[in-house]
């Protein structure tokens, strides 16, 4: 077992292309930490300096404290599950397991004895001589666990491994997977570009974008105080809504002003504004946090229903504002007609206000006091 | 634009059963979905509607009419493949432009007309700038706009779209949901689109099939099909994560549940009625979904059972929590506020105005 720890690091490729861009960040021994981002966000490259495929341009990588970077892979005692599973079509569960540990020479009997109790371990006694391409996705992805843990690495590293399953494959390898590596106890790197895999099986997580870390925190943190506008609208299904506003303020009260909407913000933010003070901001609120209602009352906007979405226990309503829409989530079965108008209230809360020049979330400080 | 129908269509290959028996009415303009897990026979169904597939025995009618010797060009029917399958040496343009260019079209309209056509899809779907790009440079979303517009271009009688987005990045998913349910609006096309995501049946669908190893089990608007299912494996199929089905012994006020540590489940007067009325057996299941379940504390009065928290995943504003209770697991669907942490006792509440029942032997809803 053993702590990852990444000190400025940078990945520059031929041609200037910096896929990564001074990247810092510790994943503490035993703990589950996912890399999360779009395509191109720099994660399988900083996945692949750890493993010690790719060289590191700049910085250093420790495991345990001890500097990596010139270690071969072999003698980094990582382990990897892929995607596709990489199980060899051919061989039993029991050979694919057995085969790292053959490949470094081990005597049978000690083979066996830890093919065994992997085998225990995972659920997977029953069918240890089955032939690997006749199993079930859930079988092959506990079979590839085996295999990455029979040799006792001291980093479990998954690069997308259940990102390319049906979705109702896919909640449930999610919940297995989460559970096993707990059962595990092994340092685990995460690598997922679905924000939902992450949030639910992290201990924490480091949002990437365009080669640089956003942020790093724990699912809720980082879905209720977002550092900026990018992890804000990355996190969370549907994604948030975001809209450049006006800051109005008149005998001490402040109000948040677009063409579509108007609304008073409450005494919380009254207060952030009057030692903060800012004239153009762009909100950002969440579809859950759009509380919606067909009577008109005091402090609500009158938005226009575009589009209904059923999801089953919950509704995906989509609102007109000005020339993009908004998404508000509603539980349960309500049904507004296209064309509707209806009244929403932002339940301030849990909005946030980005700044128009930089995408940083003006308050971020404050709302981490709170 | 075109109704579709299928009667009693039947196809085999070799011993296994795809299609069994299906029979479905896809009214004009409508947007039908086929809800399946892989291997069910979604593919197959709809080759067989573009008459790639010929099936054993059933008609096909199109637009009322029985098309089923008729040859695919024929049907004038335009799929649009889950890999896109766009031609990747051909420009967009030139991709939007290959079916007005097939054999039995090439004559019918001039040169100019073609264009203006390629032009006016383009547009529509908001790919008018990536005209002279190549597929390899087009993101998976307008490569997507661009299958869809090769299948616009010919004025089809009909869309079958197989799995047009259960493949698509997570982010790009949601967008292309709304997006295609507007598309189709606005063209007012006929479509038929298979796929194995419940939330994708749901959210774009006028009427859904759900289809299981070659036969229908369900047809109905998406809020039938997810609020009065008509088996439990529609039941489980609907809803994420699925429905917690316990099997009790009914026995009038009450159930007992059916479990290593049972427990007595208040049954609500109206039920009853209903059960008392068209139960033969009082072994029946009883259907939670994992949303109708509160948390409270193991003493309280309203605590009907009493678990473990044992995984917990957080998403956001709603986590869900597997709860171990003796040797069986509930899923339960709540605000993240309220969530417990691993290990915990817990009890739990049902909401009862929410129950469903099955016949425990025919697995159909009472």
């Amino acid at each position: 077992m053993a702590s990852v720890e990444l000190r400025n690091v940078w990945k520059i490729y031929k041609g200037d292309v910096e896929a990564v861009k001074d990247v810092s960040w510790k994943c503490e021994d035993r703990e589950f930490f996912s890399i999360l981002g779009p395509s191109g966000c720099g994660k399988s490259s900083s996945l692949r300096m750890i493993a010690g495929l790719e060289e590191i341009s700049k910085g250093q990588i420790f495991f345990n404290g001890k500097v990596m970077n010139k270690m071969r892979p072999r003698e980094r005692n990582v382990a990897m599950v892929f995607e596709n599973w990489a199980l060899y079509p051919n061989l039993s569960v029991y050979e694919n397991i057995a085969f790292p540990l053959r490949a470094r020479n081990m005597s049978k009997d000690a083979i066996d004895k830890k093919v065994k109790s992997a085998a225990k371990f995972l659920d997977l006694e029953p069918i240890l001589n089955k032939n690997a391409r006749h199993l079930s996705g859930g079988e092959m992805q506990r079979v590839s666990i085996g295999r990455a843990i029979v040799r006792e690495p001291d980093v479990l590293i998954m690069d997308e491994p259940i990102s390319h399953l049906d979705a109702s494959l896919r909640a449930r390898m999610r919940e297995e997977l989460k559970a096993q590596v707990s059962r595990l106890g092994v340092t685990t790197l995460y690598i997922t570009h679905d924000q939902v895999e992450s949030m639910a099986m992290a201990d924490r997580i480091a949002v990437m974008n365009l080669g640089e870390t956003q942020q790093i925190g724990t699912p809720l943190d980082i879905y209720h105080h977002p550092f900026n506008e990018f992890v804000a609208g990355f996190i969370g299904e549907p994604p948030a809504n975001f809209v450049d506003c006006d800051v109005l303020q008149e005998d001490g009260k402040y109000s948040i002003a677009c063409p579509a909407f108007h609304f008073e913000l409450n005494e919380v933010w009254t207060k952030r504004f009057t030692t903060n003070s800012q004239q153009r901001i762009r909100l950002g609120v969440r579809p859950e946090d759009i509380c919606i209602s067909f009577i008109e009352s005091a402090n609500c906007c009158g938005l226009e229903v575009d589009f209904v979405e059923i999801q089953g226990d919950r509704t995906i309503i989509t609102l007109k504002v000005e020339d993009r829409l908004f998404l508000s989530e509603v539980l349960g079965d309500v049904r507004p007609e296209v064309g509707q108008t209806i009244y929403v209230k932002f339940n301030q809360e849990h909005i946030h206000f980005f700044s128009l020049e930089d995408g940083r979330n003006v308050f971020f400080d404050e709302e981490m006091e709170n | 634009m075109a109704s579709l129908e299928l009667q009693n269509i039947t196809k085999t290959f070799g011993k296994k059963i795809a299609l069994d028996d299906v029979s479905f009415k896809c009214k004009e303009g409508e947007m039908f979905c086929l809800l399946g897990a892989s291997g069910a026979g979604k593919s197959t169904c709809i080759n067989v509607i573009s008459g790639v597939v010929q099936p054993d025995a059933g008609k096909v009618l199109l637009g009322g009419e029985d098309c089923s010797d008729a040859f695919p060009q024929a049907r004038n029917v335009a799929t649009a493949f889950e890999n896109y399958a766009l031609y990747p040496h051909m420009t967009v343009r030139e991709n939007l432009l290959f079916p007005l260019n097939s054999p039995i079209r090439k004559k019918r309209s001039s040169k100019a007309e073609k264009e203006a056509r390629v032009r006016e899809v383009a547009e529509m779907l908001g790919i008018q700038e990536l005209l002279e790009r190549h597929p390899q440079e087009l993101s998976g979303g307008q490569k997507q706009r661009v299958a869809l517009g090769r299948t616009l271009v010919r004025r089809p009688n009909m869309f079958l779209l197989d799995e047009p987005i259960s493949h698509l990045d997570a982010k790009l998913r949601h967008r292309m949901r709304s997006e295609l349910k507007r598309i189709q609006r606005e063209f007012g096309v006929t479509t038929l689109y298979s796929t194995p995501d419940q939330l994708e049946a749901l959210s774009m669908a006028d009427t859904v099939a759900v289809i299981r190893e070659g036969v229908v089990q369900q047809i109905g608007t998406p809020d039938e099909v997810y609020y009065k299912p008509r088996n439990i494996f529609v039941a489980q199929f609907l809803g994420d994560p699925p429905m917690n089905l316990l099997p009790v012994d009914y026995q009038g006020d009450f159930a007992v549940v059916d479990c290593q540590s049972p427990y007595k489940l208040p049954i609500p007067r109206k039920d009853q009625n209903l059960l008392n009325e068209k139960i033969g057996s009082c072994q029946i299941v009883i259907g939670v979904r994992p949303r109708d379940i509160r948390f409270v504390n193991p003493d309280d009065p309203s605590a009907l059972t009493k678990g473990t928290i044992k995984i917990v995943e957080t998403l956001g504003q709603t986590t869900i929590v597997n709860v171990q209770v003796v040797s069986e697991e509930i899923k339960v669907k709540t605000h993240t506020d309220s969530v417990p942490k691993v290990g915990t006792q817990i009890g739990m509440a049902y909401d009862l105005d929410n129950l469903y029942y099955f016949d425990r032997d025919t697995s159909l809803s009472i």
